[in-house]
């Protein structure tokens, strides 16, 4: 994913639906990524990362056309991402995942799913600023500082994060595997 | 003692430089340092692996394949009249309440209203004769008055029935 056409954040302030669906050609996958790691679901991620995008489009006038786009808009993913964790915390039982997730033929396609939930379960034992901190490392193409950008913090505290998230998910994710022997 | 507690601490800080070397923040000198004490420490070896375990469940790049279809769909929400910016419902929601009351008070008395309520024009000029008388207003202007009628400035009959006569 390289650097997006400087014109297309502007066209799409000015509400030009063709910039949207570059933006949305540009930044799926890695919108994606955040949903289903955060999300658990290839369904969920989906849906989500429809939201994200019409959710941006319908707030574009909050966007400023003289500033990089990308710490807007992750800004914009996240905190829809921390609003959907909100309300599933809100109904009880919702966070379970669906039966019929781990129940597709293919022993590959199970333990890929499988793998995908425990790294979910692991991202939502972590204190949110660490979980969204890693989430855009490693889904977005952000750099530090844009990730600073995003989230309002100083370029140390993003690697403080960072490291102490790291720490923290590797910890929470080998426990979920049944033990530090769990990982593959 | 000491010795065990400053071995300890370095497995510590090995921890944080191998945080620091997956996520790519590790300086020249402080790779070679934990480079240095993961060569003579089996148990950080071990961690280090592990951290570059981790860091591949991380890194998994989701099949995106089933997104074919997702610049389609966000077009479509985006673009469609329902989703195009408007009032908000609880702006709007006051208005709509306060039309339908007004409508319901014009109405109303359209179907339900009794002759013997309603005042005719003489009765209206006996009852305010000495506000007219106060105002200054001549036989001839009340001659005049008796004389108005709406359907001559255009309202209705059917309208002007329902108004003061």
């Amino acid at each position: 994913m390289g650097d997006i056409d400087p014109d297309i954040p502007v066209r799409f302030h000015r509400g030009d639906l063709e910039a949207l669906h570059d933006i949305v050609e540009h930044f799926q996958g890695s919108v994606f990524g955040i949903g289903l790691k955060l999300l658990g679901t290839v369904d969920d991620a989906k849906d989500y990362s429809q939201d994200v995008f019409v959710h941006a489009y319908e707030k574009r006038h909050k966007f400023d056309p003289g500033r990089p786009f990308e710490p807007w808009f992750y800004k914009v993913a996240l905190n829809l991402g921390r609003e959907r964790l909100r309300k599933r915390r809100e109904i009880p039982g919702s966070d379970i995942m669906p039966v019929e997730m781990f129940e597709e033929t293919g022993e590959s396609v199970m333990i890929e799913k499988e793998k995908q939930e425990f790294v979910r379960q692991a991202l939502l034992q972590l204190k949110p600023v660490y979980r969204e901190c890693l989430v855009l490392r490693f889904e977005s193409d952000l750099q530090l500082q844009e990730i600073a950008q995003t989230l309002g913090i100083s370029l140390g505290a993003v690697k403080t994060r960072l490291r102490r998230g790291l720490m923290a998910f590797k910890k929470a994710y080998e426990k979920g595997r049944g033990g530090e022997d769990g990982l593959r | 003692m000491k010795k065990e507690e400053e071995a300890k601490m370095d497995c510590d800080r090995a921890e944080e430089l191998l945080a620091d070397r997956a996520l790519g923040f590790l300086s020249r000198e402080l790779t070679d340092a934990l480079e240095k004490h993961l060569a003579g420490c089996e148990r950080c070896s071990v961690e280090a692996k592990r951290y570059r375990s981790v860091m591949d469940v991380l890194q998994e790049t989701p099949d995106e394949s089933t997104l074919y279809d997702l610049p389609q769909r966000v077009m479509a929400a985006a673009g469609s009249p329902a989703k195009r910016k408007s009032a908000p419902l609880k702006l709007i929601l006051p208005v709509l309440a306060a039309a339908a009351v007004l409508l319901v008070m014009v109405i109303t008395p359209m179907f339900t209203s009794d002759n013997s309520l309603m005042m005719t024009r003489q009765e209206v000029l006996e009852a305010y004769s000495e506000d007219l008388e106060f105002l200054g207003i001549s036989a001839e202007g009340i001659k005049s008055i008796q004389e108005f009628s709406y359907e001559s400035y255009g309202v209705p009959p059917a309208l002007a029935e329902y108004l003061v006569q």
